[in-house]
C-alpha cells in the first residue's frame, strides 16, 4: 500500500513540476526570421531597418540585383506583412531609413541621371510617393536625422568633392550645402560601393550630444577620413585614413570629446570605446588607440549604438567574424571596458546590417543569411532581454 | 524485429494456455501484490498544436516554400520500445491498481521540402528533408485495473493518469535533392545525429487507457497488454525553439513546431506475487 501511496506523491509532484514552469509572452520569445524569395539568382543586402509609423513591427529596406530597392514590413513578433520592389528608376538607397515627423523616409538615387530622391514610406499603400528630387545632389552614400536637422552626404563626381547638404525637416528642400575636395576620382570606389561589387565603404553623418559638430565619414584629401563640421558646416578638423585602406568603421559620439569607434586598417578591425577626439585637429586615424580584433572580417559592417540592459547603459558594437558568426560586444559606457560578449548564428553565413533595440528592452538584429550555402536572404534575429542580461560577466 | 517475433511467440502462448489447461482454477487475488518486469514496442505520433517556420513565405516563394507545414509521419511509422517494472495491488478479486514505471524509446518524424528557381534551365535547386526526433523519457503511469474474471485466463481493462520526465533527445535528418514526397533512409544524405534534448521540457503529463489479458499461473502470471497515452502538456520548450541547440535549425530552415504528444504501446509482462505467507501459490479450485 506504501508503494501506491509513494507512487501517487510522485505522479502528484511530476504533474506540479510540468505545469508550474512561468509562461512567457509569445512576444518576448526570441526567434529568428528568414525571409524566403524563390529567385535563387536574387541577392539581398539588408540595409536598415526603423519602426514601422504605427508603431506596429518594422520596416526593413534592402538592396538586390546589386543596386535596386526593396521594402518589407514585418509585425513584432518578425511575421511578414507586406513587401514592395520599387520601381527600377530609383536605385542605390543609402543604408539607413529616416525618421521625420512621425514618418519614415528613404534617400536613394535616379538610374540615369544619379541625382538624389528623398521618398515618403506609404504603409497604408505598401508603396512610396516622391517627396523631393534633388537635381545637384549625385551620388547620396549617407542620410542622418540629428533632430534638429536632416543630412544628406553625397559624392560629386564633376568636382570630385564630397557633399554635405542640411535639410528640412520634410526633407523636401535644402538649408545648407558644403563641400571638401578629394582632389582625386573615386567614382569607381563608388560605383563598386554602390552596386556591392566590392568594399563598402563604411560612409556615415553623426553628430555630437551637445550639436557642436557634425561628423561625418568620407572621402577627402586623398583618403577616406573622419571629418568634423561646426554647425554652419565649416570645416573644423579630421583624422585621415591610411588612403582609401584605412579609416574609421563606426563612430557613436559619448558626448563631449568621447567617441565610441571602430576603425580599419587594411584587413583588420580595431574597437576603442572611449575615445578622446579632438574635432578641431588634422591628424591621421591610425592614431587613435584601438583594440585589434584579428577575428573580425573588416570587409563587412561594424555597427555601433547605445544599449541599455538592466538600467545600465552600455555601448554594443555589432560585427561579423571571419567564420561567418556575429559578435555582439557590450562595453561600459563610462569607463570603456569590455562588459561581455555574445556570439550569434552558426553553421550559415550571417553579415550584420543593423540592431535596433525594442521598447521592452530587446534587440531585433537586421542580418543578412546565406541559405543552402547560396542565397543571400534578409533575415531577423531576436535576443529577449534575458538573453541580453546574461552578457555583461 | 526480435521483439515483434518474441510478441508474437507470447501472444500465441497465451492464447493456447487456457485450452491446454487440464483443471479449472479460479484466482485469488484480493489483497495480493504482484511485482515483474515489462518490456515492449511502441508507436508515437505528434499532434500540431501550432505550427512555426524559420523560413519566412512571401508572395514571392516557391509553391513548395510557401507550403511550409511540416508532413508528419503517421502513428505505425514511429516505433520504438520501453522496459520497465510492474507494480499492482489488488485491493479487490477483480481491481487492482498498477504501476508501471518505464524507461520509453520512441519517435516521430516529419517531412518538409523547399526549392529556388533559376534563370538557368535544369539549374533549380531542390532539397526533401525526413526529420527523426528520436526521445528518451522515463513513464511514471498508475492505472486502475479491472479484470474481467477471476479465471486463470483474465482479460482486462485499464485507465489512469502518468507523468513522464525526459532522458534526452536526439535529432538527424536525412535528405535528397528531389521532391518527391519521400526521403529514402538508406540512400539519402544525412546529418550527424545530434542533441536535440534541451528543445523539449522537462516533464509532462496525461492520460492513460489500455486493455490486456494475463495467463495466471500458480507462481507466476504473465501479460500482454496495450496502452495508449496522450499528453496533457505541450512537449516544445516555446523559449528555446529557435536557440539552434542541434546546430541544424539554420542550415536545414527547421524549428520544432508546438506539439503534444501521443503513444501506444504493446508490451508483455511477467509479474510474481509477493505474499509473507508460507504458500505462495495463488489457485483455488473452481468449485462449478
Amino acid at each position: 500500500m506504501k508503494l501506491i501511496i509513494y507512487s501517487m506523491i510522485f505522479l502528484g509532484l511530476g504533474i506540479g513540476f510540468s505545469s508550474c514552469k512561468k509562461k512567457v509572452k509569445e512576444e518576448e520569445i526570441p526567434f529568428i526570421k528568414i525571409y524566403d524569395d524563390q529567385n535563387g539568382n536574387k541577392h539581398f543586402h539588408p540595409l536598415g531597418m526603423t519602426t514601422a509609423a504605427a508603431n506596429d513591427g518594422y520596416i526593413v529596406m534592402s538592396a538586390y540585383d546589386g543596386w535596386r530597392i526593396h521594402l518589407m514590413k514585418v509585425d513584432a513578433k518578425g511575421e511578414f506583412v507586406w513587401n514592395y520592389e520599387l520601381p527600377e528608376n530609383y536605385v542605390n538607397a543609402v543604408p539607413n531609413l529616416i525618421k521625420s515627423n512621425g514618418a519614415n523616409y528613404l534617400v536613394c538615387m535616379d538610374a540615369v541621371g544619379l541625382f538624389t530622391y528623398v521618398l515618403k514610406i506609404d504603409e497604408n499603400n505598401q508603396s512610396t510617393t516622391e517627396v523631393a528630387a534633388f537635381t545637384d545632389i549625385l551620388y547620396p552614400t549617407y542620410a542622418y536625422n540629428s533632430g534638429q536637422n536632416i543630412y544628406i552626404q553625397n559624392y560629386n563626381r564633376l568636382s570630385m568633392q564630397t557633399g554635405i547638404h542640411k535639410l528640412t525637416l520634410d526633407l523636401s528642400s535644402i538649408v545648407q550645402s558644403a563641400d571638401l575636395d578629394i582632389f582625386t576620382d573615386v567614382e569607381d570606389r563608388i560605383v563598386d560601393h554602390i552596386t556591392f561589387n566590392g568594399k563598402r565603404m563604411p560612409f556615415f553623418v553623426s553628430s555630437t550630444p551637445e550639436n557642436n559638430y557634425i561628423v561625418m565619414n568620407g572621402f577627402y584629401n586623398y583618403s577616406f577620413s573622419l571629418i568634423f563640421l561646426d554647425q554652419n558646416l565649416n570645416f573644423a578638423g579630421v583624422y585621415n585614413g591610411a588612403g582609401f585602406n584605412g579609416g574609421l568603421a563606426a563612430i557613436s559620439p559619448s558626448g563631449g570629446n568621447q567617441f565610441s569607434l571602430a576603425r580599419f586598417s587594411y584587413d583588420n578591425i580595431y574597437y576603442n570605446a572611449n575615445a578622446a577626439l579632438n574635432p578641431t585637429t588634422i591628424d591621421i586615424t591610425e592614431s587613435i588607440s584601438a583594440q585589434g580584433h584579428s577575428e573580425l572580417d573588416a570587409q563587412r559592417p561594424v555597427l555601433i549604438k547605445e544599449l541599455s540592459i538592466g538600467g545600465t547603459s552600455y555601448k554594443a558594437f555589432l560585427s561579423s567574424t571571419r567564420s561567418n558568426q556575429l559578435l555582439l560586444s557590450l562595453y561600459d559606457k563610462s569607463s570603456g571596458a569590455l562588459a561581455g560578449k555574445k556570439y550569434l548564428g552558426k553553421n550559415i553565413p550571417v553579415t550584420a546590417c543593423d540592431f535596433i533595440q525594442t521598447e521592452a528592452g530587446e534587440l531585433n538584429i537586421l542580418i543578412q543569411a546565406k541559405i543552402m550555402g547560396s542565397f543571400d536572404r534578409i533575415a531577423l534575429m531576436k535576443l529577449s532581454g534575458d538573453q541580453l542580461e546574461e552578457i555583461p560577466d | 524485429m526480435m521483439l515483434n517475433r518474441i510478441l508474437f511467440l507470447s501472444l500465441t502462448v497465451l492464447v493456447t494456455f487456457p485450452g491446454m489447461a487440464q483443471t479449472k482454477y479460479t484466482v485469488h487475488r484480493k489483497n495480493r501484490i504482484y511485482l515483474g518486469i515489462t518490456g515492449g514496442m511502441n508507436f508515437s505520433a505528434a499532434k500540431v498544436v501550432k505550427d512555426y517556420s524559420l523560413l519566412v513565405t512571401t508572395p514571392q516563394s516557391s509553391q513548395e516554400n510557401a507550403n511550409s507545414e511540416k508532413d508528419y509521419q503517421g502513428l505505425f511509422k514511429n516505433k520504438g520500445s520501453q522496459f520497465g517494472l510492474y507494480f499492482s495491488y489488488s485491493f479487490k478479486k477483480n481491481l487492482a491498481i498498477v504501476f508501471q514505471p518505464a524507461y520509453q524509446n520512441s519517435s516521430y518524424n516529419y517531412r518538409t521540402a523547399y526549392s529556388w528557381s533559376d534563370t538557368v534551365n535544369g539549374a533549380d535547386f531542390a532539397l526533401e528533408m525526413m526529420h527523426q526526433q528520436k526521445v528518451s523519457a522515463v513513464n511514471l503511469p498508475l492505472l486502475v485495473r479491472w479484470d474481467f474474471t477471476v479465471s486463470q485466463f483474465s482479460p482486462y481493462i485499464q485507465g489512469g493518469i502518468y507523468t513522464n520526465f525526459r532522458h534526452q533527445a536526439k535529432k538527424t535528418i536525412f535528405y535528397d535533392y528531389t521532391i518527391d514526397e519521400e526521403v529514402d533512409k538508406k540512400t539519402a544524405d544525412r546529418t550527424g545525429e545530434t542533441d536535440f534534448t534541451e528543445h523539449l521540457l522537462k516533464a509532462n503529463f496525461g492520460l492513460t487507457a489500455g486493455v490486456g489479458f494475463t495467463y495466471f499461473a500458480n507462481y507466476f502470471a504473465i501479460s500482454l497488454e496495450s496502452n495508449f497515452r496522450y499528453g496533457f502538456r505541450s512537449m516544445v520548450n516555446d523559449q528555446n525553439r529557435y536557440a539552434d541547440f542541434t546546430g541544424l535549425s539554420m542550415q536545414y530552415l527547421d524549428v520544432p513546431d508546438q506539439l503534444k504528444f501521443m503513444n501506444l504501446d504493446i508490451q508483455l509482462s511477467v509479474m510474481f506475487p509477493i505474499d509473507n505467507s508460507i504458500s505462495l501459490g495463488i489457485l483455488r479450485k473452481s468449485r462449478h
